[in-house]
């Protein structure tokens, strides 16, 4: 049966139009990770309300295949400005842009644009694999699992995000989650938060409360920015060299996409994190020789960045599919476009469209192959890409922003409310406070809600179930092990104890 | 003004936040409590929920509060005093900051685009005072360069949107 599925896929995937559509994604996907300031959120976010009146298929591809692009597209500015054009390559810039100084900025790209497909093409094998027993899994769950589960992914989200303060995380998650409440509630249809407002009523929609908080900020720093950034020019790709760099390396490319996988799984940690922890892992296990090559050009250092972080998108996609709960700030917003295409990604997932993860994960291959082939062609032309100027660009990205918002219900009211949450980004940005756990508790809010109040409904208001239950213990343990050690109360102790 | 003291107030802002948001849960519990819905259990009403949220961001933003204030030379009494007034001198001096004026001039652009132009115009005219107006705020370039990218960007947009795509804009 799988086998079948797959074929089906491959067969739509290799449709004409879909090809296009595929290309033109990744295309677009590319350039808005190339441009510093448009982040892979941003671009999942502004094309899902305009695949609204694709085929549904097609809506995938294209959303896939710009998922791809923008998280692989920031390592060729990461290497030829120094300015990661998303997150996810912050770390390909230390040895990427040391690589282009010395003449290498072709080799440099050629070896991150390869290890990015490689990457992706690894995670689908574990989407292919960890998905179905995730779901399994997930099918044990009662309501009182997923109310925490809901808990445990915003908790952990908050604490790797706000890496220095994870109260600031927390508390990010929390308004997220009071943001959520607004509307008609989803058990009793009583509403809250809405102050007598039909619009109100009907909650706050994901896509526009997104686009506000990830890419307001990026618009409005770019207006007060006087950037005079030097691009560095792209060498010669030197595919033979820097293919057998790869292939000496290739441990290094399985550890990283490991590592990239796991990451991804876990709730609302990006692509970032996975690169970061590829680079640092890559690094701590080096000889104590090289380890001073890196940041000064170790093609080491960006092999393993760009295969962590893009073998972060199929981690993320797997509790997508298994669980209906994103891995990363994307693939909420991918959550988001599932949805609005008819599918509904969860434990039922398999029962329900088993062709759709056979499906996810041919596009997936197809997407990163067009990346690979785009990305390579694209970079000839980065140099002048990274020259436009960004006063015309983003008030042109506001506009894409405005009707982003506004085809996903056709409503301005939206509209309005990405204005409003672009100013709370605004804010949350200048306290150091993270996005991510906000928009997970948007997303996971919902869950939360009903899943708790129907399973004190089934209790008549006591929680004593929750606690006899293996995996919700298993939860309870890990959110309050959690707290205490971040809230430093294991410190304390120890501290007295030496102090006796 | 040093972060601590950004994050002192915003974290009283919370503080008040969460306290209304607990308010707030408790009169929607009051309110399906009474007639048509007699939900009179405070764990399945649907402002249990609410009431959690704001309590937790009480806490959660307390916290946060002690930390923003925790200094191990002075008492909390004298760091609230001097980051408030470390917080108004900050006031005083940036009044006439042209940059931080030049920032919100742009976002005050935007909002006039969002809230009153989008309301009263199609789309396209919308836009293209939107555009015209922020290139020229921002000097982005040249005027006619300016005039020639607003025009044909949004004449690309529309193009995009509503014949490539047929997704009817407002």
């Amino acid at each position: 049966m799988a086998l079948e599925y797959i074929g089906t896929a491959f067969m739509t995937a290799l449709q004409p139009f879909n090809l296009l559509v595929l290309i033109l994604s990744t295309l677009v996907g590319l350039v808005m990770g190339v441009l510093p300031g448009l982040s892979a959120t941003m671009a999942i976010a502004l094309l899902t309300g305009l695949t609204y009146n694709f085929p549904t298929q097609t809506a995938i591809i294209s959303l896939l295949a710009i998922y791809v692009g923008a998280i692989s597209g920031g390592c060729q500015s990461a290497i030829l400005l120094n300015i990661p054009g998303t997150p996810a390559s912050a770390a390909t810039a230390l040895d990427g842009h040391p690589m282009a100084l010395q003449g290498k900025g072709g080799l440099a790209i050629f070896i991150a644009t390869t290890v990015s497909c490689i990457g992706t093409l690894l995670s689908v094998v574990f989407v292919l694999t960890l998905t179905p027993l995730l779901t399994s899994l997930a099918l044990k769950f009662t309501s009182w699992e997923f109310f925490l589960l809901s808990i445990f992914g915003i908790l952990i989200c908050g604490t790797i995000t706000a890496q220095a303060s994870p109260v600031k995380g927390w508390i990010s998650g929390i308004l997220g989650l009071v943001v959520a409440m607004v509307g008609l509630d989803t058990v009793d249809t009583i509403a809250r938060f809405s102050y007598g407002s039909v619009n109100l009523m009907s909650g706050i929609q994901l896509i526009p409360v997104m686009i506000g908080l990830f890419g307001f900020p990026e618009i409005v720093r770019a207006f007060k920015r006087h950037s005079d950034d030097q691009v560095t020019k792209a060498s010669k790709f030197e595919m033979k060299k820097g293919f057998s760099l790869i292939f000496k390396n290739f441990g290094n490319v399985l550890r990283s996409a490991c590592i990239g996988v796991g990451v991804g799984i876990i709730p609302g940690v990006g692509e970032d994190t996975g690169g970061w922890l590829s680079y640092w892992a890559t690094r701590s296990l080096a000889p104590a020789d090289e380890k001073d090559t890196f940041g000064k050009g170790n093609p080491k250092g960006i092999i393993s960045t760009e295969t962590g972080n893009n073998s972060c998108i199929g981690g993320a996609i797997i509790p997508v599919l298994s669980l209906a709960v994103p891995g990363s700030a994307p693939a909420a917003v991918l959550l988001a476009a599932f949805l609005m295409h008819g599918y509904r990604p969860g434990p039922l997932l398999m029962s329900e469209s088993p062709d759709f993860l056979y499906n996810v994960c041919i596009y997936l291959v197809f997407a990163s192959v067009a990346m690979w082939l785009v990305a390579l062609v694209l970079s000839k032309l980065t140099v002048r890409l990274l020259g436009v100027n960004k006063k015309y660009l983003m008030p042109m990205v506001y506009a894409l922003c405005v009707i982003g918002s506004y085809l996903i219900n056709y409503n301005l009211f939206d509209v309005k409310v990405m204005f409003v949450f672009g100013l709370l980004g605004i804010v949350l940005t200048s306290m150091n406070f993270p996005a991510a756990p906000f928009l997970l508790g948007v997303i996971l809010g919902p869950m939360l809600d009903s899943n708790l109040r129907r399973a004190l409904r089934l209790s008549d208001g006591s929680f004593l179930p929750m606690f006899q239950r293996p995996i919700c213990i298993f939860f309870l343990a890990f959110i309050i092990l959690l707290i205490l050690a971040q809230l430093g109360v294991f410190k304390v102790l120890k501290g007295k104890k030496l102090a006796d | 003004m040093e972060s601590k003291t950004k994050e002192m107030i915003f974290s009283l802002v919370l503080i008040l936040a969460g306290v209304y948001i607990t308010i707030e849960g408790f009169m929607i519990y009051a309110r399906a409590a009474s007639a048509p819905y007699f939900i009179t259990e405070f764990t399945v009403s649907p402002g249990f929920v609410p009431v959690i949220l704001g309590i937790a961001l009480v806490f959660f933003s307390i916290l946060h509060f002690i930390t923003c204030i925790r200094d191990k030379d002075r008492k909390p009494g004298e760091v609230i005093k001097a980051r408030f007034a470390e917080a108004a001198a900050w006031v005083n001096a940036n009044k006439k900051n042209v940059d931080i004026a030049f920032t919100i001039g742009a976002v005050i652009i935007m909002g006039v685009y969002t809230y009153i132009l989008m309301e009263l115009l199609p789309f396209w005219a919308a836009t293209v005072i939107f555009l015209l107006g922020i290139f020229f705020y921002l000097r982005a370039d040249k005027w006619w360069k300016n005039i020639l990218v607003a025009v044909l960007g949004v004449i690309a947009i529309v193009i995009v949107f509503q014949y490539c795509f047929n997704a009817a804009l407002p």
